[in-house]
Formats: C-alpha cells, sequence, structure tokens
C-alpha cells in the first residue's frame, strides 16, 4: 500500500458509508477503479462488516422468556399494588371527611355508588400524573 | 405482521403481541447486550430490562421517526453503556484483556464446507475477541453501523457524539480489525 492509498483510504471509506460529498465520491471511484490494493481492502471491509451482522445474534440463555415473563408479571402487580394504595388513600380521605363534616354513615352509604364511581376516575390519576413524569425524565436521564 | 402492528395491538392490550416481539428481537438484543457488556449474566438482565422497558414505553415508540428495531436497539445500547459507567470502564476493559470467549456452540453457522465452516468460525470468534478489546463506544458504533445496519446519522443521536466522531471510530474500528485479522491470516 503506497502513500496514495493511505491517503485516498479514508475517502473511500466515507463514500462507502454514505456520507461524503460529490468530489470525494468521485475521487474514490477513480481510484478504486485504478487501485487493485484497495479494491481487496474494501473486499476485506465488507467480510468484516458481513462477519459483524452474522454474529450480533446470540440465542438467549435457557428460561430468558420464562424469567422475563416473570419480570413483566411483577411490574404489573406492582402497579395494581400503585392503585391499591391511591384508592386506600382516596377511601381513607373520604371518610375522614365524612367525619370532619358531621354526615352520618347511612348518607355516606347511600351515596357510596357514586363516590367510587368519581374515586375511579379521580384515584388513578396521580398515579398516571407520576409515571408520565417518571417516564419523561426516564427519557432524559 | 410488521412489528408496528404489533404495537399497535400491545397497546391495545394484547399480551401475545409482546410476546410476538420479544421472539423475533431477544437473540438480537442479547447478542448486542453481550457484545457491549461481555457478561452473560449481567447481558441477560439487561436483555430482559431493556424489553421491560420497552412494555412500559411502548407509548412514546412512534413508526413514524424510525422503526421498532431501532428503537429497541437504541434503548437496549443505551442501558447496556450505562451499566457499563456504573461498573467503571477501567474495571471492564480489565476484566475484558482477560476475559471468557464465546463458545463455538453459541456461533451457529450457515451452510458451508467443513473448512469454510471452520475459518467463518475462526474468524467470527477473532472478531469478537477483538471487540472485546476495543473501546466500548468504539465497538459500538461498529456493533450498530454493521450489525443493526443504523445509519451513521443514528448512531450518532444514540450515542450522542457527532457525527465525524462516529465516522472517525468507524474508520479506525474496521482498520484495527481487518489488521489484526491480515496478521494472523484469517483474511
Amino acid at each position: 500500500m503506497n502513500d496514495e492509498c493511505t491517503k485516498f483510504l479514508p475517502k473511500i471509506h466515507e463514500w462507502l458509508e454514505g456520507g461524503a460529498d460529490e468530489e470525494t465520491s468521485l475521487l474514490a471511484q477513480l481510484h478504486l477503479r485504478n487501485c487493485h490494493r484497495c479494491r481487496e481492502i474494501v473486499k476485506e471491509w465488507q467480510l468484516i462488516a458481513q462477519e459483524i451482522k452474522s454474529s450480533i445474534s446470540v440465542p438467549t440463555p435457557k428460561g430468558f422468556d420464562e424469567r422475563l415473563k416473570q419480570r413483566l408479571n411483577d411490574h404489573q402487580l406492582v402497579s395494581w399494588r400503585e392503585l391499591a394504595v391511591s384508592w386506600s388513600l382516596t377511601a381513607f380521605s373520604v371518610a375522614a371527611s365524612a367525619l370532619w363534616f358531621g354526615v352520618s354513615l347511612t348518607d355516606v352509604i347511600r351515596t357510596l355508588p357514586q363516590w367510587v364511581i368519581s374515586a375511579i376516575s379521580w384515584s388513578t390519576l396521580p398515579v398516571q400524573w407520576l409515571q408520565q413524569f417518571w417516564d419523561f425524565m426516564s427519557r432524559w436521564a | 405482521m410488521d412489528d408496528a402492528a404489533l404495537v399497535r395491538r400491545c397497546l391495545e392490550g394484547d399480551k401475545r403481541a409482546f410476546d410476538e416481539l420479544v421472539q423475533r428481537y431477544r437473540d438480537r438484543v442479547y447478542g448486542m447486550a453481550l457484545h457491549l457488556l461481555g457478561d452473560k449474566d449481567l447481558a441477560e438482565d439487561m436483555a430482559q430490562e431493556a424489553f421491560l422497558r420497552a412494555f412500559q414505553r411502548l407509548t412514546l415508540f412512534d413508526p413514524n421517526k424510525g422503526s421498532f428495531s431501532n428503537w429497541l436497539m437504541t434503548l437496549t445500547t443505551r442501558l447496556c453503556l450505562n451499566a457499563l459507567k456504573r461498573r467503571g470502564l477501567e474495571q471492564q476493559w480489565i476484566a475484558e484483556q482477560e476475559g471468557e470467549t464465546f463458545e463455538l456452540a453459541e456461533l451457529g453457522e450457515d451452510a458451508l464446507s467443513p473448512e469454510e465452516e471452520w475459518w467463518a468460525v475462526e474468524r467470527r470468534l477473532f472478531i469478537r475477541k477483538l471487540l472485546s478489546t476495543m473501546h466500548p463506544m468504539q465497538r459500538t458504533v461498529l456493533l450498530l453501523r454493521y450489525g443493526e445496519e443504523m445509519s451513521i446519522q443514528e448512531i450518532a443521536q444514540v450515542l450522542q457524539v457527532p457525527i465525524g466522531t462516529v465516522k472517525a471510530w468507524l474508520f479506525r474500528g474496521r482498520e484495527v480489525l481487518r489488521r489484526k485479522l491480515k496478521e494472523v491470516g484469517l483474511l
């Protein structure tokens, strides 16, 4: 490999990778046409790329799928736990408010279905906000 | 069914659609983690973490911005690079120099003659060993470009480095591999 080849190799590489300007592309192609040694190097580069491509996949260890499913289930359980905490807090707040304002227990029970419906929509919100905030922060991290 | 359709079905609550995505990409995700981390247990942990995060953030995937494959591999690469940072790059570097080699059985091979197969396996093993001795960022660039066929711009985005840096790492990395393979007569 002579000095000219050493000078041209980065240009040829740039042209092959698709980031070269028009002039560099033309010079690289012209040199390649006339240089057997550089054509050999390009073939070797291509072979290396193929080898990397074919070795990227590695079979996962035995039990990978089961362990992953377990982790996904655990994650979903945590979500349910968060929801349960959120609901309990809502129920506690409702009970405390009822006591504070002196509302009788029978009134509370009578209007309970309405409260449950509004609790379903409101109690999940803090969890959703927290999750969205967490996703947002994780994306930037 | 293509990946984007599977993602849509996942978001509609179809759990089997996510299983299908795992089946499609688990070997690539695990392979990438193994190449980057050089430790089987940690690679499995990171591969599972990548799928778990993908599942949690599926709503953030936008098919108009790129393929699911690129999105997942970006996630995997960033997780692995963070894991490397946590472990300490120096420690990892030393460990890799002494490190384990991959088992032949893991490689898998297309239909080749026994002699060709032997050469291909030898070459591939040697490339893996050489990759493990490179700087993690340079290794990542080579794996993303030739293993995952990402564009230079995409790699620059994943690693948050300038395009020129990616080009330089790629050229030097490929030249190092070529020269070393030549030296041992595998090219």
